[in-house]
């Protein structure tokens, strides 16, 4: 009776270790998913001004204290990226300053595909899309872009932060964009070399 | 007997499968990382069309400014309109229905990471980051070459003076690349810049952008730009702590042991075979033009070749 109950449970634990086994390629290329997403954004960054610009709070000082009002001739109250390429003791900072406004868009598609045919870009009859024979990812570009009331700044400066001890900046240009960018097309991405 | 070998085969299972989920997580280090090759991502724009500025999509404002005259008074300039579109724009006009697929499925726009060790990298046990245009070799098409191009308007203290522009016919930018590594405790870099374009044209007009004078145009353009090779020259990008950049493309100095008394490197000294190499086959800048002409008037052709950027340093001064 033992030797069968013990028979028994060695039978029934082997299957469980071996019942992980991989997907081969086969298998999975045959899995399909949902067509594609859809989106639509709006984006707004620093409108009227950051969280950073409140010199009001006395008991928390304010790490930005420029003015951020129309009225201001050294307006600076939008977002800040500072970027350091040197080898930090003595170099500074690249900047991209004053970063502020609204993107939106609607209509940008994201999505895989197979491409097996078409992409003839000679005319000549030869299709590099039957050559390629692959899947890619495709980002549907959104046709029109509305930028309102978009400015950044790029600068160099000598410290990360404009409260850092020994701040100086020098502004290279502004850049100030109001209105709609035609970007039409599609971003095709996929892998490329022999892995 | 039986029931022994049964238990043992059990037990034996459990620990060599258990043992197998075990396996400690390591740090890839640059050297690991540097043996990563050939696998990257393909980048292709398919049916591309960029369009933007004042003069179209129903206006707006595009502007750059923070620009001063020589007696400080602040200039702007606006962008009417840049747009990047299929051969035959006609300077701009005809953009919608034509667009342009920029890099092909077969030879596309690259990002991978390669391997230093490799000989036409040269960054000793790093990986290298790389991002490169399609190679000259099965090169772009006229259909994948884009016509781009720029429109502006100047004004200065508030008064719209002149507006100027540039078109830039059927370009092609094959065999550019741009290396970036970590060293020296900063990034270190090397570029290629390859330009190819049967017509790049420029020209004034007035305020309205009307009554346009003589065109500048260089017919048949090649330029082909190397700067630095690999860790022997790395090119720098930095901001220096007064809030200046500075782009710096390495320099030889030091590179050979012994000097003799023309300045040149003693053979058979350290150093002597590397930059030998250097001179036969390192970084070379290339630029010919078929063609300058000046409001019709034909002024030839230049060439310049195998020019060695051997020491570059570029800084920037506040005024």
């Amino acid at each position: 009776m033992k030797k069968i109950i013990m028979n028994v449970f060695a039978l029934i634990y082997f299957p469980c270790v071996i019942a992980l086994e991989p997907l081969a390629e086969d298998e999975l290329k045959n899995i399909l998913g949902q067509g594609g997403v859809y989106l639509t954004g709006d984006i707004t960054i620093n409108e009227t001004g950051g969280p950073l610009n409140n010199a009001a709070d006395a008991s928390n000082p304010a790490v930005w204290q420029k003015n951020c009002t129309t009225a201001s001739t050294d307006k600076r109250c939008g977002a800040r990226i500072a970027v350091n390429a040197g080898d930090g003791v003595n170099s500074g900072w690249l900047v991209l300053d004053n970063i502020r406004g609204r993107f939106s868009f609607e209509g940008m598609t994201l999505k895989t595909r197979t491409i097996n045919s078409g992409f003839d870009d000679d005319g000549n009859g030869t299709s590099d899309g039957a050559a390629f024979n692959g899947d890619v990812l495709e980002i549907g570009l959104p046709n029109t872009i509305k930028y309102t009331n978009v400015s950044y700044t790029l600068a160099n400066s000598s410290t990360a932060r404009p409260t850092d001890v020994g701040f100086n900046q020098t502004d290279i240009f502004n850049v100030k964009i109001d209105g709609d960018i035609s970007l039409q097309g599609n971003l095709l991405l996929f892998p490329t070399g022999n892995p | 007997m039986k029931l022994v070998s049964l238990k043992t085969n059990a037990v034996m299972s459990i620990i060599l499968f258990s043992q197998l989920s075990y396996s400690d997580l390591e740090m890839l280090t640059d050297k690991h990382l540097g043996n990563v090759d050939g696998a990257g991502i393909g980048i292709v724009l398919e049916d591309f069309i960029f369009n933007g500025g004042e003069a179209v999509n129903g206006g707006g404002t595009f502007e750059i400014s923070g620009l001063q005259s020589s007696d400080n008074k602040p200039v702007v300039l606006g962008i009417s309109q840049f747009y990047i579109a299929g051969s035959g724009s006609d300077q701009g006009t005809n953009i919608d229905n034509n667009p342009v697929n920029i890099g092909r499925l077969t030879n596309p726009f690259n990002l991978e990471l390669r391997d230093g060790n490799d000989l036409d990298v040269g960054v000793t046990d790093k990986a290298v980051f790389e991002f490169s245009a399609p190679t000259i070799l099965n090169g772009s098409r006229l259909s994948e070459r884009p016509d781009m191009g720029i429109r502006f308007d100047l004004e200065i203290d508030g008064v719209s003076h002149q507006s100027l522009e540039n078109h830039i016919e059927s370009l092609s930018i094959d065999g550019s690349y741009i290396r970036l590594w970590g060293g020296n405790g900063r990034m270190e870099g090397e570029l290629a810049l390859n330009v190819y374009t049967p017509n790049i044209e420029f020209f004034a007009c007035d305020s309205t952008g009307l009554n346009c004078g003589e065109t500048v145009s260089f017919q048949n353009v090649s330029i082909e730009l190397e700067l630095g090779q690999g860790e022997y020259q790395p090119v720098t990008f930095e901001v220096d702590s007064t809030g200046n950049f500075i782009f710096e493309v390495g320099t030889l100095e030091g590179k050979c042991a012994s000097t003799n008394g023309t300045g040149g490197c003693d053979s058979g000294t350290a150093g002597y075979t590397e930059l030998n190499d250097y001179y036969t086959t390192g970084p070379a800048s290339n630029t010919y033009i078929g063609n300058v002409s000046v409001g019709g008037q034909s002024f030839g052709s230049t060439t310049i070749s195998n020019l060695q950027i051997q020491y570059l340093e570029v800084k920037s001064h506040d005024l």
